[in-house]
């Protein structure tokens, strides 16, 4: 007899890593294990490909229609070939990463769009994915526990002394990145807003989500770019929902990204496979109820 | 049904057998809750939204609060007639339980909904002493626990499960440990799912009372905390070769799986409309903080963004509104048919109002991130309605359900019985729930069909009205959506045994499921399927719905006027004002 688990918190289970590292995979054919193993064993993996290696491995033009599927309206009227071939990758990139996690086949898959623009992996709520690409980074987040948003961002992207920061910082972020070194102030800002893109992407609201009303603090004794981050109200005042973690990270290549996941599944091993997910004695019911 | 003249005869006094019809004697109930329940809002109310916060913030259940579910009759409205109870439809239940879904969810899913999940389980499958046992417990307001079979994609109250075998003294022995079954402790009933174990079976149902097993045989797991409802008891039971008499068996023997079915529908078919009470406390508190807000001289329907997030919200509580109620009458009025209608009910609502809550966030900004204060209803909420909602899991069963009828989609009967409008129509009453014809499992939705006819009968319907051509467009898109799902359906592969499924069974069944809930708010508009309402008579809040389903199902669809959003954004701020319900039937509220 197997004992209750009768209380289970939020916290990370201990040596797990969060976010675990990013897998670098060249193509649809991998490698997928890296990602596969960070799923099972902490329900969130990352994977970063690259923009360039992916396009050289895209399928052929008069295959496109069929495996876009609903997809191709939305390809199609994309002006030029680049556009057009950094959809097709990301598309493939998500596809591949969430048949790896439901054991299917990517083209028997479908993304669907919420009315804001989230990508969703339609008819499968047991994974969630989120997407950020910027030059030719492809950076893709998969979990199994509830939502999660990701985003990156070039580590040399100027954002300090721009109207941004007065747009998109709380006051008290404001008052911190001044006390921060000069050289420091635009790696802060740059985690802010990478952290800020990233909750945002996981509500499913994009950049609607007024970005001066929240904010993110750095854990303390983790000041600087990356590590974990707690999220604040405007005044300042720490949010206490345990059901979230949000952390930057850096990924190969002179990227910083941030993660916003959350955790409101609540099991301890979530099978995520599309070929369990059907009951099968509701199924065997069903048939035995039908005439012959 | 009374003709107008009739019922004017009968006010005058004329027609000494006038009686209130279906949907005055509905209306009138729920004022008679909501004024039991008084202002939400009023901080001094012991079971307003201040004390309930408060009450979850501690985990502890509103003590004043279940006295008055007991005091305003909330039990029998669970409970048939012919139990001794005064429920008169699943549609009705759905609405009744909302004023207590609307102030505390955590208290009507614990004292209403689990209870009507377990004593469905009875009263559709066992015998008359279990059926009459389970209503007098309901009745007199006492508790039931509902232990969940495990299912392999698990959540925290589908991970483990109990078993249970014969002995050879001619009663059954249970064993196991289960972290999580609400009520557990406080239950006069359990109604558990229990695996066989015999290999040739695999569930039955018991209904047993925890307080008569030998106490060494039982024990006690410490409470399982959720994140949403957090005033919910759910405990642990762990069991030690229990004995259990042979009578505690509901229906037959491993027959588990196949009864459970039968209630599935009235339960998929009533939480979601329960939960309407719960979203709508969620969109009014974000339309108060969008008040708050200085939005200039044009006001919160100038802002594109809140006008298109408030209106966009109540158009999804609407199309909820028309799949429930019409997913409820079905498993009445087609008890052989309505399983899969039921499943498509529990399995989108959720998702449709969860996505409409989440945009709110956005209006809410800041006070989105508040935890006390009016402000912090609204997240609270969310987290509610994404605990009561089982998540994944249900998803899982609800596609399950539909997936063996997809196949059939292919092919178009053309002798398919007519869709009958009284599916639609609140006012009709309705026969009693049928055990025997539920487990028919027949899966005919008689709603894709509908789309066409509806199509056909449009012209009509909307001459002298504003926005026809938009409408037909609308609806020409939804048909054609559906020859599509017909389409793809004839491409799906199985195996022999009807158990394989390819795996594009499931992103077809969450676009037949947007499509069911389109043509149910099409036949509830065409049959004015609450009566004349001066809001839903017009095809406004009819445009934004489907409108807002194609989008979901992912056809391009032509751009609104403004007009239409800003006229349904109007009309909650009036219904936030006055105050009336944010769904169908527009009740007054008391605050």
């Amino acid at each position: 007899m197997s004992a209750a688990a009768p209380d289970r918190g939020f916290a990370p289970a201990p040596g797990r890593v969060f976010p675990p590292e990013p897998s670098r995979v060249g193509g649809p054919a991998g490698p997928w294990a890296h990602l596969l193993r960070d799923l099972e064993s902490s329900g969130f993996g990352m994977v970063h490909a690259s923009l360039d290696e992916w396009r050289a491995q895209l399928p052929p033009e008069d295959e496109r229609k069929e495996l876009l599927g609903r997809d191709w309206e939305r390809y199609s009227k994309l002006a030029g070939v680049h556009l057009r071939e950094r959809f097709l990758a990301t598309r493939m990139l998500i596809r591949h990463t969430a048949a790896v996690a439901l054991g299917t086949e990517p083209y028997a898959l479908e993304l669907r769009y919420g009315l804001n623009g989230r990508v969703h992996l339609r008819g499968y709520d047991q994974i969630d994915v989120s997407l950020s690409h910027t030059a030719d980074l492809l950076l893709c987040g998969i979990t199994s526990l509830g939502v999660v948003g990701i985003d990156t961002e070039p580590a040399g992207r100027r954002l300090s002394g721009q109207d941004v920061e007065r747009l998109m910082c709380t006051e008290p972020e404001r008052k911190r990145i001044a006390r921060a070194p000069e050289e420091e102030r635009n790696g802060q800002l740059l985690s802010l807003w990478t952290l800020k893109e990233a909750y945002s992407k996981a509500l499913g609201q994009g950049l609607r989500f007024p970005f001066a009303e929240f904010g993110f603090r750095m854990e303390e004794g983790e000041g600087g770019r990356t590590g974990h981050a707690r999220l604040e109200r405007a005044d300042g005042t720490l949010v206490e929902d345990h059901t979230w973690r949000f952390a930057t990270c850096e990924v190969p290549g002179g990227h910083v990204a941030a993660v916003a996941l959350q955790d409101t599944r609540r099991s301890g091993r979530p099978d995520t496979r599309a070929s369990t997910a059907l009951n099968r004695q509701i199924l065997a019911a069903i048939k035995r109820s039908r005439p012959a | 049904m009374y003709e107008p003249d009739e019922l004017i005869a009968a006010a005058l006094g004329a027609d000494p057998q006038w009686q209130p019809d279906r949907l005055t004697r509905a209306r009138s109930r729920l004022a008679e809750i909501e004024d039991g329940l008084g202002d939400p809002w009023s901080p001094d109310n012991p079971v307003g939204l201040a004390a309930v916060l408060a009450a979850d913030d501690s985990g502890d259940s509103s003590v004043i609060g279940i006295r008055r579910f007991q005091n305003l009759g909330m039990p029998a409205e669970m409970v048939p007639a012919e139990l001794g109870g005064k429920m008169a439809g699943v549609d009705l239940l759905g609405l009744v339980m909302r004023p207590f879904f609307r102030r505390d969810p955590a208290l009507a899913f614990s004292h209403g909904f689990t209870p009507f999940l377990g004593a469905q389980m009875v009263w559709l499958n066992g015998d008359a002493r279990q059926r009459s046992r389970m209503a007098n417990v309901v009745l007199r307001g006492g508790m039931v626990g509902v232990a969940c079979q495990r299912f392999e994609h698990e959540s925290e109250f589908h991970a483990q499960e109990f078993t249970a075998a014969w002995a050879e003294d001619g009663m059954l022995r249970l064993n196991g440990s289960k972290g999580a079954i609400n009520n557990a402790h406080t239950a006069e009933l359990i109604v558990g799912f229990v695996s066989t174990g015999d290999g040739a079976t695999d569930y039955s149902i018991l209904m047993f009372d925890p307080a008569s097993v030998p106490p060494s045989r039982v024990r006690a797991l410490p409470r399982h905390r959720t994140t949403g409802v957090r005033g919910v008891q759910a405990a642990g039971l762990e069991f030690l070769d229990c004995p259990l008499p042979g009578e505690s068996l509901v229906g037959t023997w491993g027959d588990g799986v196949a009864l459970s079915l039968r209630a599935y529908p009235a339960v998929h078919a009533a939480f979601p409309s329960m939960a309407i009470g719960l979203a709508d406390t969620a969109l009014r508190s974000a339309v108060r903080a969008a008040q708050e807000r200085d939005y200039g001289s044009q006001g919160v329907v100038g802002d594109a963004s809140a006008r298109s997030a408030i209106a966009g919200t109540f158009a999804d509580l609407l199309i909820a509104d028309c799949l429930s109620l019409t997913a409820a009458r079905s498993t009445h009025l087609l008890p052989e048919q309505c399983d899969v209608l039921a499943a498509v009910t529990k399995y989108i609502v959720p998702k449709i109002v969860g996505e409409a809550l989440y945009d709110l966030s956005a209006v809410m900004g800041d006070a989105f991130h508040a935890e006390s204060g009016h402000d912090a209803v609204f997240r609270k909420q969310l987290r509610d309605l994404s605990t009561i909602t089982f998540g994944h899991v249900s998803s899982a069963i609800c596609q399950s359900v539909i997936a063996p009828y997809l196949p059939a989609l292919a092919f178009v009967d053309p002798d398919a019985a007519t869709t009958p409008a009284d599916l639609f129509r609140l006012e009709v009453p309705l026969p009693p729930l049928d055990g025997e014809r539920l487990s028919g499992f027949g899966g005919d939705d008689r709603l894709l069909d509908y789309l066409g006819h509806a199509a056909g009968r449009l012209p009509l319907a909307l001459t002298g009205l504003p926005h026809a051509d938009l409408l037909t467009g609308l609806v020409a898109g939804l048909c054609e959506e559906a020859a599509e799902i017909r389409r793809e359906a004839a491409a799906l592969t199985g195996d022999d045994d009807g158990l394989l499924f390819d795996t594009r069974t499931f992103p077809l069944s969450e676009r037949y499921a947007l499509l069911l809930a389109a043509s149910a708010c099409v036949g509830v508009w065409l049959n004015a399927g609450v009566g004349p309402d001066e809001f839903l008579d017009e095809p406004t809040w009819l445009v934004l719905a489907l409108h807002r389903l194609l989008r979901r199902i992912g056809r391009s669809v032509p751009p609104l006027p403004r007009e239409i959003e800003a006229l349904t954004c109007e009309e909650v701020l009036a219904r936030v004002r006055v105050p009336q319900s944010l769904d169908l039937l527009r009740t007054g509220l008391a605050g």
